[in-house]
């Protein structure tokens, strides 16, 4: 499954750039995610509840981050194993591109999906995932946007 | 006078009952204290197993146990598909649960065995199967090649089979042919989607050592020998009995490793164990089926007439072949019969059947037939558009003339008593064929797309024990029927013949209720049971009323002749005097009457009134199984209207017409469902039905809303008329019907399609004809016609499938 889209953020790349990092950032915005671990420095462990179809699961997931171009862009890469509920694996190049305003935040993944993933077939799994992205990165957009009235804490804590 | 029973369009008894939502399907059966089971699948197409950890999962609640392959040894046997007179050079054998290797995506690696099924569920997301990825083979075409990663471990080939059919293949037919023409199909891989979905229910008793299994199938004499072979428990001591069958179509006549895992773990743990398969692991475990690629070439004289017939056929059967059938059936039906209709003199086919990282295929409606059917007639009209001849006019030159008699053909088939010269003429004037062909030119001019498509078809019927008898499996090939009078004077009849729908028994009621002057309503009919059935196939190659009914009727003469003979000593008068009607006996010349509830009555319970040694025998047992012919061929012609929308790609099926030949009509009503629910079948596969597989063998279309079949509003209304030439080798006279419509039915719209096509330099050759095919096949045919202009002139970007 090949994913791509964009999206304008109320932020400078540095913002951005600290909170993509940040394991609390991505537990709070990430729908069904229970826990993010940093491991090491480019080493996340995740567990996220997926519920599709009927498919309704835990996934673990160990996502290595590589060739990073500090403030401009990062690939993700891992697998994320639900046991009897299949896995996916993949990877996401991650862009950023200051302009005058905001930061253009651009996303390419290819997804392979396998076990009951894969059999739920795109119609229902494609959309949620599809979802899933959407509000992740309205859920990002708000925490890192410059104009966010409670955003004091996170703006500290970067 | 009661009318007469055959040949009346009787509704199926059961009907009002299955409509009314009060049928009793395996899932309605209640089992008090009964464990549930529930799978742990292989996530991928091809893996190594390196471990399996079930601890966390045997924790959870309400699990009893966790069953693998290990746990299962010495219990059960693997499931072994061996064919010996086929001489397969691969063999194929694989126990129930995956033991260190899976080799399709649904593969069952572990069963969880819990107090509910949502328990099982949930307990199944804890187990840890560590897995080794391991190149998966996905084509078929890829898999035959000799330097392509094994399906399974260990084989030295993925080849199962590779059979030449035909010693002569026409060479020089073909050198001095006026004309030869050459047609390609693709079969995508489909499934048969049965509303009722697979399900089992099975009890052993320690004590007795007893298994008792109730379970969705159409063979439960076959499963009794499958469950005793492969648990080593006496036949006898194996009792299998097949409740409401919501739907079957040939994906129900196999042993699947569910099913045997479920009884396994009833004897291993001395309980009653039940699983019922959901939609999602339907579409990853059920059989799927029609993969194939067939290239056949004709070769014709000058004068149009067929010489010469070259088949090449590569089937893809799955990773290990459905037990205990095998899976080869489609691809041998596929090759053999490409060409059936027609006289030729010369026949060569080669079958290549392989092994690859998918679910197994197995039987579904037609076997092969659909694929025969589909790349002769595409071959018949590609022949006609060669040279210029009308396709109707064409087949009429070329058809078999065996209308009394019959033919071995060249390809080794065996056919008697066909019509096909009017079921063509039959068909050409229900559809107005002239009139069609001058609208279709008509509308041609405001670039309205419509194409007429026909097609003829055989149906090898009732087969006998010639094919799994020689190969030694267990499988009925004659069909039974146990018939008593009762005492209320009507008919208990036990048929082997099973009903998944089809009306069987409602066909084997009017066949006795004929032969005993009595009404339909009269005489029940039960079956699918081992332990009151007598022995018999159950419903497999459109056997039920052609065999079973067959049976039925040798019964009930049986059953009348008791009658009479007890009636005439009761009425003191010569039998020949006397008369049976309206559930009765008369003598003409005493005009007195007994009706049969009152000579039941006597047999029964006033014995004393009869002369002493004559207790009477108001019952009888008959069998029947095709010998001396292997099969009965039934023969029929699908005519197919559409109109293809060459800016979507969408194609609308206007009008189908099916003229069809089962001999001797039982009952029309359900003989004409039959052909209509097949030819939806045959329909669903040419424009809808997909198993789609992604490149590593990830099966990813499971479920109804990405998995389409044909829905009643895509649906014309199918227009069914008969031609009867009796079977001449039962008295019955009846061949099956099963079968036919899928058989033909999709051919005639492949035909129909590619006719509105070829105004426009395209052909489809490739099924389903998605949308997005059509536009490609479009954009292709517009470069044909013009290289030049072609990239300008398609405007339409059809999208990668």
């Amino acid at each position: 499954m090949e994913l791509v889209g964009q999206i304008d953020l109320n932020a400078t790349p540095e913002v951005i750039w600290a909170a993509l990092f940040d394991p609390a950032v991505l537990k709070e915005c990430f729908p069904g995610c229970k826990s993010v671990e940093r491991k090491s420095e480019s080493e996340y462990a995740a567990v996220l509840q997926v519920k599709v179809g009927p498919l309704n699961a835990a996934f673990n997931g160990l996502i290595t981050l590589t060739d990073p171009e500090q403030l401009t862009a990062v690939t993700l890469a891992g697998t994320l194993n639900g046991a009897g509920a299949g896995f996916a694996k993949g990877s996401a190049r991650i862009m950023l591109r200051r302009s005058e305003l905001s930061t253009e935040l651009s996303y390419s993944a290819d997804i392979r999906l396998g076990g009951k993933l894969a059999a739920v077939g795109d119609r229902l799994f494609g959309t949620a995932v599809k979802r899933n992205i959407a509000d992740f990165l309205a859920s990002f957009a708000a925490v890192v946007d410059a104009d966010r009235k409670d955003s004091a804490s996170c703006q500290a804590s970067l | 006078m009661t009318q007469p029973q055959v040949g009346r369009a009787v509704p199926r008894a059961d009907a009002r009952r299955l409509v009314a939502g009060a049928g009793c399907y395996v899932d309605d059966i209640s089992t008090p204290g009964a464990l549930h089971v529930a799978f742990v699948r292989s996530t991928h197409a091809h893996a190594a197993i390196l471990s399996i950890d079930t601890a966390a999962a045997a924790l959870m609640p309400g699990v009893v146990r966790v069953v693998c392959a290990t746990d299962l040894e010495g219990i059960c046997k693997p499931m072994q598909v061996a064919m010996p007179a086929l001489q397969m050079p691969t063999a194929s054998a694989h126990f129930p649960l995956a033991v260190d290797e899976v080799c399709w995506h649904g593969a069952p690696v572990a069963a969880i065995v819990a107090h509910s099924r949502a328990q099982a569920e949930d307990a199944a997301e804890h187990v840890l199967v560590e897995y080794d990825e391991l190149p998966a083979v996905v084509d078929a075409e890829q898999a035959v090649r000799p330097d392509s990663p094994r399906a399974v471990r260990g084989r030295n080939s993925n080849l199962a089979l590779d059979r030449t059919f035909g010693i002569d293949n026409g060479a020089a037919s073909f050198a001095a042919a006026a004309t030869v023409v050459e047609q390609r199909i693709v079969f995508d891989r489909q499934t048969g989607v049965p509303l009722e979905s697979r399900g089992i229910i099975a009890s052993f008793s320690p004590f007795s050592r007893e298994l008792a299994v109730h379970m969705s199938h159409q063979s439960p004499f076959q499963m009794r020998e499958v469950f005793s072979d492969l648990l080593s428990l006496p036949n006898h001591k194996v009792r299998v009995s097949c409740p409401d069958v919501g739907g079957a179509f040939g994906l129900k006549l196999h042993a699947y490793p569910e099913e045997i895992t479920v009884a396994a773990i009833a004897v291993l743990l001395g309980r009653t164990i039940r699983f019922q398969a959901d939609r999602l692991e339907s579409f990853l475990s059920d059989t799927h089926a029609r993969e194939a690629v067939g290239v056949a070439r004709l070769a014709l004289d000058s004068a149009g007439r067929f010489l010469a017939i070259d088949v090449e056929v590569l089937s893809g059967l799955g990773a290990y072949q459905a037990y205990p059938r095998g899976s080869i059936g489609e691809g041998l039906h596929m090759a053999q019969m490409v060409g059936a209709p027609y006289q030729f003199d010369h026949f060569r086919a080669r079958m290549r059947a392989v092994h690859q990282n998918k679910s197994p295929t197995g039987a579904y409606r037609g076997v092969g037939q659909p694929l025969a059917c589909t790349l002769t007639e595409t071959l018949v009209d590609r022949a006609a558009r060669t040279i210029g001849e009308d396709p109707a006019e064409l087949r009429r030159r070329n058809y078999l003339s065996i209308e009394r008699s019959s033919r071995t053909t060249p390809a080794g088939l065996e056919m008697s008593a066909m019509s096909l010269h009017a079921c063509l003429d039959t068909l050409l004037a229900m559809m107005h064929y002239e009139d069609l062909r001058r609208e279709q030119q008509r509308l041609r001019e405001q670039r309205i797309y419509r194409g007429i498509g026909m097609a003829s078809f055989i149906e090898l019927t009732g087969v006998g024990s010639a094919v799994y008898g020689a190969n030694q499996v267990a499988v009925p090939a004659q069909e039974g029927c146990s018939i008593r009078l009762e005492p209320s004077g009507t008919v208990l009849c036990h048929s082997s013949a099973t009903d998944q729908g089809q009306g069987v028994r409602t066909g084997v009621a009017q066949i006795v209720a004929q032969t005993l002057g009595i009404d339909a309503a009269d005489v029940t009919v039960r079956a699918g049971d081992t332990a009151s059935s007598p022995v018999g196939g159950g419903a497999w190659a459109s056997r039920g009323i052609a065999i079973g009914g067959q049976a039925a009727l040798l019964a009930a003469e049986e059953l009348r002749g008791k009658i009479l003979e007890l009636g005439a000593r009761i009425l003191k008068a010569p039998a020949e005097q006397i008369d049976i009607a309206d559930g009765a006996l008369r003598c003409a010349a005493t005009a007195r009457t007994l009706s049969f509830a009152e000579l039941a009555n006597i047999a029964y319970f006033r014995q004393h009134q009869l002369p002493p040694g004559s207790c009477p025998e108001l019952s009888a047992t008959r069998h029947y199984v095709s010998q001396g012919f292997p099969y009965l061929t039934a023969n029929g012609m699908v005519g197919c209207l559409v109109e293809t929308d060459i800016e979507t790609g969408m194609i609308e099926i206007l009008r189908l017409c099916v003229v069809h030949d089962c001999g001797r009509v039982i009952n029309p009503l359900l003989v004409d469902e039959q052909i209509r629910g097949g030819v939806v079948q045959g329909i669903g596969g040419v424009l809808y039905e997909h198993c789609e597989y992604s490149e590593s063998g990830q099966l990813s279309n499971g479920t109804l809303a990405d998995y389409l079949v044909p829905m009643a509003g895509e649906l014309p209304d199918i227009e069914v008329a008969h031609v009867a030439s009796a079977a001449a080798q039962t008295s019955l006279g009846a061949k099956g019907v099963g079968e036919a419509g899928t058989i033909g039915g999709g051919a005639a719209l492949w035909n129909a399609v590619n006719d509105a096509l070829a105004a426009l330099g395209a052909a489809m050759e490739q099924q389903p004809f998605s949308p997005d095919r059509v536009l490609r096949a479009l954009a292709e045919g517009a470069r044909a016609r013009n290289p030049a202009a072609a990239t300008a002139a398609v405007h339409i970007d059809p999208v990668d499938a």
